[in-house]
């Protein structure tokens, strides 16, 4: 009976994540090269729901075997009349169906696809096995019938959970905010006339030196210090190929591959780079990104295109966002309905019945 | 809740700032060698609300990243060309290309200038070339720009060099307009009354003379104002929506708030 209230208010705890980055998406509609979170929720792990204190027959049907789909790298498990044990970050859960992919390191894990489509498994679930997550150690997999793993002809550990006969089936236990995403689709691009102003049209970043190491960024709303170099806003020196870019003064040019050239001579090449590993980008405010403590940036060279005189607007799509907020404020106000019935119900029970 | 209110707060204050930008464009739009600005934003800090867990074999990121809005980071000048107009006032000129003129404030002070619309203003028997807040022009080597009675037909040649016929008819020379540039020209503070200060981020100013100078100096000219009024109200358009949709952000967080608020009977 309580159970329910704490469901509701984990929703209404995520549905609270989901309008702070709204809100904080909109306040960023007019900020140069802004780009957009999403937030991603995912649901508690399942867990097994019991009888208590009842000898009748079991309600589960007699187990049916394990079935195993490939679909090139993603595989998807099914059984009826058993569970598999899942290894989520919030605990394990319980499920008769089963995604994943095979890691680099050999896990059976699930997965997402990033904004370039690739697919990834960085901070998912694993499958478990009796002794622990499932790990393979030849090249291939095989799943039989019942539920036992084989790697390069080897007995690795069996997947299948058989109920206990009081199980009656799974619960979910609510909701979560599980991660939250940046969007890098590309902003509008816009013009400026101003030399100084360049967009990237495409995947990329332009790089820049801070005290803290290097940062990314999307914004090109460059400037030049009282020492002739270029810098962000800040005053953080924009790099070319060869460190800081020194343009001193004069008629600055820009060519689409950021070849930046002063009254006509050559001066630097903008290091503008494309990042394979965006998810481990982390926003850190002033338009910067860095990447994650313990992760590389794994860097490749920029395939777009620099606009000079042009800035790259925010990502932002007021519309959506807006349809958001109000799908984000109905469902706060669902589960506060939820949690209110349940409150009634208790009163009830406090008040009412034991009265004499 | 209480955060998504206050980031949507800033989401507001910073268009206010936009509006306030875009008015100043638009209120000088025929002001003499106006330059137009931008307000430049940037999003604020952000916290995580789930930390990395360094015993963690899940490997983990922390990707519960919370924003909390926007700020200026800056306003930009636009340093463009304003367009030359023909005024066939002598006294009136226009810089075409970089560079500004130097000004002398009565405390002796200097700031510099684009707008050239000259005045004389008499001293006895001699007048002298001023703005038209009454402030010296400098010439070359920093002096005032006197001129003597009885002289005419005042001509300015295209790097700042003034000549005129006196009584006699013979051509004098008066002086070279003192023209100068900087590194980072953007760095230069708005003093009002068309005249900027130098800065720490301008850096200090060079003169140019006729070996380093690409501008070109237009007597009977005055350089316009840069300011593009389509581009202002298209950007006080979209300001105007922004700061629409961030008030819909403090409402909705209200609307939010009073939802819990009801729980409790």
């Amino acid at each position: 009976m309580f159970r329910g209230m704490y469901i509701s208010t984990t929703g209404m705890i995520n549905n609270q994540h989901r309008m702070d980055t709204i809100s904080n998406n909109l306040a960023n509609t007019n900020t140069n090269g802004y780009k957009k979170d999403g937030v991603l929720s995912e649901s508690f792990p399942e867990q097994l729901l019991r009888r208590i204190n009842d000898n009748s027959i079991s309600t589960i049907k007699p187990f049916q075997g394990v079935e195993l789909t490939q679909n090139g790298e993603e595989y998807l498990l099914e059984t009826k009349g058993a569970y598999f044990a899942i290894d989520t970050p919030a605990g394990t859960g319980y499920d008769d169906k089963f995604k994943f992919r095979v890691t680099e390191d050999g896990y059976l894990k699930t997965y997402y696809q990033d904004n370039d489509r690739n697919i990834k498994s960085d901070g998912e679930n694993y499958l478990l096995g009796k002794n622990g997550r499932i790990r393979i150690t030849g090249n291939n997999i095989e799943i039989d019938g019942q539920g036992n793993v084989f790697s390069g002809g080897n007995l690795i550990d069996t997947i299948v959970t058989k109920p206990h006969m009081n199980v009656i089936g799974t619960l979910g236990n609510g909701i979560r905010t599980d991660r939250v995403f940046i969007n890098f689709t590309q902003g509008d691009i816009r013009q400026t006339s101003n030399p100084l102003d360049m967009a990237l049209n495409g995947d990329g970043f332009f790089k820049v030196q801070t005290e803290n190491g290097t940062r990314y960024t999307r914004d090109g709303s460059f400037k030049i210090d009282r020492e002739g170099f270029l810098t962000t806003s800040e005053g953080h020196r924009v790099l070319g190929n060869n460190g800081a870019i020194n343009i001193g003064n004069g008629e600055v040019n820009t060519d689409q591959f950021g070849n930046i050239s002063l009254n006509g001579a050559f001066v630097s090449r903008l290091d503008i780079v494309n990042i394979d590993n965006k998810e481990f980008l982390r926003k850190e405010g002033d338009n910067l990104y860095r990447i994650e403590e313990n992760q590389e940036a794994q860097e490749s060279a920029f395939t777009g295109e620099v606009l000079s005189g042009y800035l790259e607007g925010s990502n932002v799509e007021t519309v959506k966002e807006m349809v958001e907020m109000i799908s984000t404020m109905r469902g706060y106000e669902s589960n506060q309905k939820v949690v209110k019935s349940y409150d009634e119900i208790l009163q009830k029970a406090v008040n009412d019945i034991a009265r004499i | 809740m209480i955060r998504s209110l206050w980031t949507a707060a800033t989401g507001m204050k910073t268009q206010q700032f936009n509006i306030d930008t875009i008015s100043n464009n638009l209120s000088n739009v025929n002001t003499v060698g106006y330059k137009s600005q931008r307000a430049e934003f940037k999003d604020l800090m952000y916290t995580a609300l789930k930390r990395a867990n360094p015993n963690d074999d899940n490997n983990t990121p922390v990707n519960i990243q919370v924003g909390h809005g926007v700020k200026v980071s800056a306003t930009n000048r636009n340093m463009a060309q304003g367009s030359p107009q023909p005024t066939e006032n002598p006294l009136d000129v226009a810089i075409v290309g970089d560079g500004f003129f130097e000004v002398q404030l009565p405390n002796g002070e200097t700031r510099y200038t684009r707008d050239g619309s000259f005045k004389l203003s008499i001293n006895g028997q001699t007048s002298d070339l001023v703005t038209s807040d009454g402030y010296y022009i400098l010439d070359n080597n920093n002096n005032r720009i006197t001129l003597n009675s009885g002289i005419s037909d005042l001509e300015i040649d295209n790097i700042g060099n003034i000549t005129a016929e006196n009584a006699n008819g013979e051509t004098v020379d008066i002086g070279t307009l003192k023209l100068v540039n900087f590194i980072n020209s953007k760095g230069l503070l708005n003093d009002g009354s068309n005249l900027y200060e130098e800065t720490v981020a301008s850096g200090n100013p060079r003169v140019l003379n006729n070996f380093n100078m690409d501008s070109t100096i237009l007597q009977k000219y005055l350089e316009s104002s840069n300011v593009a009024v389509i581009d202002e109200m298209v950007k006080m358009i979209s300001a105007q929506r922004a700061y629409e949709v961030s008030s819909k952000s403090i409402q909705t967080s209200d609307e939010m708030m009073q939802q819990a608020n009801n729980l409790k009977r």
